[in-house]
């Protein structure tokens, strides 16, 4: 299973865009408040499951999403560690 | 040398931190400490195993409980560690009365309701209470997307009071997935008691 990954995208508009497209496709995932580690430039990301990088970049071009990176998200003992993947 | 605490008839987190204080301060080979209730014996074991000096022993003795240790280490000074992160329950209380946060845009104020819920467990300070009044009991419901970081808190140890009557307002009191259904006058006990109450 692949761990999860978290977006995160240039303004709020997009992540909401990408969380009702998100929706339709029926994904695994939540939206979240970026989380600190990360601090990119808008405050939602989502956080998704059981996917990985490539088609997420994929689904999100086929809409004209914007995103601005992606996190592999890590949790060793509780402490969660975030990975750029693109 | 032996030491002895007791911390019976004391709130946590007391006995947790004078179980600290008495390791920092040092000068004793053996430590005994009585405490008269469940959450207090659990909160310190976890504590010790937590400093890497779990309890020797724990003799329960009709609800009083006395928790040996054995070869006591000295723990180094943290001038750092405070009451939050001994015990995850801040003692604050958070009033939530709408199924949103603020006014302007509610598709913009449930999704931040959403994310705020998400991050009260993210946080290793966790809120004493959570109470829900009006559109507010939404949040508590089947299906409601706020649910699953609900029951995680609600795990945690945070205390979930939802308004019977907003519930049955809705028409939705069947439908409570979260929390415990309340009144008036268990939720006004709480705003005008609690430590702190903060209204989102």
């Amino acid at each position: 299973m692949n761990s999860p990954l978290v977006i995160t995208f240039p303004n709020t508009h997009q992540a909401l865009k990408a969380e009702d497209f998100f929706k339709l496709l029926k994904l695994e995932f939540e939206l979240i408040p970026t989380p600190r580690e990360i601090s990119a430039e808008c405050g939602f990301a989502l956080l998704v499951y059981n996917q990985d990088s490539s088609t997420i970049i994929r689904f999100c071009s086929e809409k004209n999403i914007t995103l601005s990176n992606i996190f592999i998200c890590n949790e060793n003992k509780g402490v969660k560690n975030y990975e750029k993947s693109y | 040398m032996k030491k002895v605490i007791d911390a019976r008839k004391m709130d946590c987190p007391k006995p947790v931190l004078l179980t600290k204080k008495a390791l920092e301060a040092g000068g004793f080979s053996q430590l005994e400490i009585l405490v008269d209730n469940k959450a207090a014996r659990d909160n310190v074991i976890s504590f010790l195993e937590k400093k890497e000096s779990p309890a020797s022993r724990i003799i329960d003795n009709d609800g009083d409980f006395t928790i040996y240790l054995d070869n006591v280490k000295p723990l180094p000074g943290n001038p750092q560690t405070d009451i939050e992160q001994l015990h995850p329950l801040s003692g604050k209380t958070v009033f939530i009365s709408s199924e949103s946060i603020g006014d302007g845009s509610e598709e913009l104020g449930k999704k931040l309701m959403k994310a705020f819920t998400f991050s009260l467990n993210e946080l290793q300070v966790k809120p004493q209470c959570l109470l829900f009044m009006n559109a507010g009991v939404k949040l508590c419901i089947e299906k409601a997307d706020t649910l699953a970081n609900l029951k995680k808190l609600a795990e945690y140890g945070t205390e979930i009071l939802v308004c019977g009557t907003c519930l049955d307002y809705f028409g939705i009191s069947n439908k409570l997935a979260v929390g415990k259904i309340s009144n008036m006058y268990d939720i006004a006990t709480h705003l005008l008691t609690d430590k702190g109450v903060i209204k989102i």
